[in-house]
């Protein structure tokens, strides 16, 4: 009789729970998380704008590039040298954005793969740049050699141009795409699983913050991957005073994507995720601080960095490093994000 | 007082255990899951001792074909004996493939086919007598036979509840309901349930809730009087369960293999249902054929080894001090479910120490993102791929590669902690070397079973 009672209880308990669900269900107390609003906040208000703005640096980039190729003079080059650090400045603030359109076109493979090959860029100037082979001809990276790496850049106004278009017709296909039919279906997948978009924005952006910021910003010319450090592999080599001011406008749009509002840090927050007594969101800006703490007493150019003071740019390695692991372990798992798809008990 | 020992039970558990796999199979194979899992990736994490199972390439789909049409066969009771072995040798070998797919459902069902192979089951849907089933007189050595049968299955089903209730009598999850309570604030997108799955109290209400209905519910099951009770409660846990993880079949194998508490008139009824259904098709199913002989003495001891393994075998972690949530020595076939929510990182570093070559490793270059993520929280798969990375790079040309891995794993709610000790080279540890010697401690104790 006590185990019939005991499991009526129980039945009843769980009823009692169901039935209270369906009445309370609209209690403001425990709504949701909201993902629709989320995903709209991104969209409308942190992904759109930072596709504006580096599509229309993009255009004024190659409006300059058409100026100085028509007229190769000393001020046309300077205001074009002034437009690529407007645009290479404004990447940094949508490149951790490649989900959806920019994925599609390969933007990122098309935009930012350096070292340029200076060899080939120069000896193979009708390299169709539309070939996966070609992507470290072209970009950003291939404008910074042409722009400050040549002795005289009146020579390549032809390649130069071929660039400038390239990127600002890329660039304003992912802009229009988010502007126009994406955004809906973006803002409607609305699921838990890789396929939706909050998962997939998270995953991509994690992969942006590790392979591009963290890996090839820091970690790759400060030697963390080989066996000795390599300051040619550093962003804007032959510009020479800009790699500095791209790291930290990388390592700001991940903190301001970190806590954008809605976003990561209130979705933490409202779970309350404590990691060792303390809100992981705090620890996770904490790092973001520390590393900009460190990067902004730095060389205007991190391959001057690693040659003069390579101990401190693996400080600042370790101190992004640290975030990832927050990121991708702590935070993924405290948010239920999926890598994959598949059954799992949970064992 | 009943004079006769109906075999209907056996038929119907056979029947649905037969359903449920030919489902299962079907369903992996249509989700696409033959190629993704099994075709698609270079590598595959294996089994100690089973390092020889591999993947078939295309022939993977016929290992997969001939597990299906088994389990028609097992469905039918067609040619039932050759149908079970050739089933629990094909499940069996498809689960051995790649641990990365490691569920404790699979193993319950490689484990459970192998003891059915020795049960005497009769084919069809019984009707061979007047009285609906094949039935024995009570002093019959088959109806002892087929008590033994009912009793072995219903041992085997108990077990796997209890034990997984045992499991849950830890500080985890009785004190700090974890790791529900991580899990279930992800679903709270749900209808109706959703929004209370971030109260705490909730987390509480389903482990211990959890907890008692897994070490009850055998007994509750056995017992005449709570029987009815017991079952629905079964199908309101796992049908719970389905709706809130991402668990595939395991609540529908489990709510089917429960039936075999119930005494033999509700089995007869189900059995009298399904022979109206194949009558009326005129399917001409094989009618209560007597089951094939074995000799009784092997049937028995065979029986008795798969119970005494499935009691004895999930407590081995006994055997050894490393805690068993960290390293997962021993967690694997015990019936350990949804007691660990682990995620981790690791980034594998190779050394030639006979040059300066050094490199990182990408492990997306080699694995899939599933198995990335299964090998990043356990020892033995980041153990193995770090000897695989070595074979690797010593046929890329480095004379003497040392391999190192810089991880870290999230256990139940927990900071991420330093996992592998970073300075031990993995070529040098043996994969019989019990992983407390080459991962950094837990440092935190977990208390309980």
């Amino acid at each position: 009789m006590t185990f019939r009672t005991l499991f009526l209880l129980l039945l009843a308990g769980f009823a009692v729970g169901c039935g209270n669900d369906g009445v309370d269900d609209e209690a403001p107390a425990t709504a949701g998380f909201d993902r629709a609003s989320l995903l709209a906040h991104w969209a409308d208000n942190v992904i759109l704008p930072a596709y504006q703005d580096y599509a229309t640096a993009t255009l004024e980039l190659n409006a300059a590039a058409e100026a100085y190729a028509a007229a190769p003079e000393a001020a046309e080059l300077s205001a074009l040298r002034s437009a690529f650090e407007t645009a290479y400045l404004n990447w940094q603030r949508a490149s951790p954005f490649l989900t959806g359109p920019a994925e599609d076109v390969r933007l990122l493979e098309q935009t930012n793969v350096y070292p340029t090959d200076t060899a080939r860029l120069v000896a193979e100037p009708e390299a169709n740049l539309g070939l996966p082979a070609n992507a470290d001809l072209q970009g950003l990276p291939a404008l910074d050699y042409l722009l400050y790496g040549t002795r005289a850049p009146a020579q390549y106004t032809e390649a130069i141009v071929r660039r400038t278009n390239r990127l600002s017709a890329l660039a304003t296909e992912v802009r229009d795409a988010w502007a126009g039919e994406y955004r809906d279906r973006y803002v409607a997948a609305t699921g838990s699983n890789a396929t939706a978009s909050v998962d997939r924005t998270v995953n991509d952006f994690i992969f942006w913050y590790e392979k591009h910021l963290r890996a090839g910003k820091v970690g790759l010319p400060a030697g963390v991957f080989s066996s000795a450090p390599d300051p040619a592999l550093a962003e804007a080599p032959y510009h020479g005073a800009l790699s500095r001011r791209l790291f930290l406008a990388g390592l700001a749009a991940a903190r301001d994507f970190f806590t954008a509002d809605p976003g990561l840090q209130r979705y933490l927050d409202e779970l309350g995720v404590e990691r060792d007594g303390q809100l992981l969101s705090r620890r996770i800006t904490a790092n973001f601080d520390a590393a900009d703490g460190v990067a902004s007493g730095f060389q205007d150019d991190l391959a001057t960095q690693v040659r003069t003071d390579n101990a401190a740019m693996l400080q600042l390695y370790d101190l992004l490093q640290r975030n990832v692991i927050l990121l991708k372990v702590d935070m993924l798992q405290a948010l239920n994000i999926n890598v994959d798809y598949v059954d799992a008990d949970g064992d | 007082m009943r004079t006769a020992t109906s075999t209907a039970p056996l038929i119907v558990f056979r029947c649905g255990f037969g359903l449920m796999m030919l489902v299962s199979i079907v369903r992996f194979w249509a989700y696409g899951w033959i190629r993704k899992l099994y075709i698609l990736p270079d590598f595959h994490f294996t089994y100690r001792y089973f390092e020889w199972v591999r993947p078939l390439g295309d022939w993977t789909y016929l290992l997969f074909g001939v597990a299906g049409v088994a389990a028609a066969c097992v469905m039918l009771g067609y040619r039932y004996r050759w149908a079970m072995l050739a089933f629990f040798l094909s499940f069996t070998y498809i689960e051995l493939m790649d641990k990365t797919t490691y569920l404790n459902h699979y193993y319950f069902v490689s484990l459970l086919s192998f003891l059915l192979l020795w049960l005497p089951v009769p084919a069809g849907f019984g009707g061979a007598t007047e009285r609906g089933c094949l039935s024995y007189p009570a002093d019959d050595p088959r109806a002892r036979q087929t008590r033994w049968g009912i009793g072995a299955l219903r041992i085997f089903v108990g077990v796997v509840y209890f034990y997984a209730g045992l499991a849950k009598l830890n500080s985890d999850w009785m004190l700090e309901a974890q790791p529900l309570a991580t899990w279930l604030p992800g679903r709270e997108g749900l209808p109706l349930i959703g929004g209370w799955l971030r109260e705490r109290w909730v987390h509480y209400l389903f482990a211990w809730s959890g907890a008692l209905y897994d070490l009850s519910i055998p007994f509750l099951l056995w017992w005449r009087r709570t029987r009815g009770w017991a079952f629905a409660a079964v199908v309101v846990f796992h049908v719970l369960t389905w709706v809130l993880f991402p668990i595939g079949m395991f609540p529908w194998i489990m709510i089917v293999s429960a039936l075999i508490f119930f005494d033999a008139p509700v089995h007869e009824r189900i059995l009298a249902v399904l022979r109206g259904v194949t009558d009326r098709l005129r399917l001409p199913f094989p009618a209560g054929d007597r089951p094939s002989r074995l000799p009784a003495g092997l049937a028995r001891a065979m029986v008795v080894a798969v119970l005494a393994f499935h009691l004895v075998f999930p407590f081995r972690h006994l055997l050894q001090e490393d805690e068993l949530f960290w390293t997962e020595n021993g967690f694997r076939f015990s019936w350990r479910v949804m007691l660990i929510e682990k995620a981790g990182l690791a980034t594998f570093r190779v050394e030639d120490r006979a040059s300066d070559r050094r490199v990182v490793v990408n492990n997306r270059a080699f694995l899939s993102a599933f198995q990335e993520k299964q090998m990043s929280t356990q020892p033995d798969f980041l153990l193995e791929f770090g000897h695989f990375l070595a074979d690797h790079f010593r046929a890329q040309g480095f004379a003497e590669p040392a391999v190192y891995v810089e991880s870290y794993v999230a256990l139940n709610g927990r900071g991420s902690r330093a996992y592998v000790d970073p300075t031990v080279d993995l070529t040098r540890i043996s994969p019989d070397a019990p992983p407390r010697t080459w991962l950094l401690p837990f440092e935190e104790t977990i208390y309980g079973f």
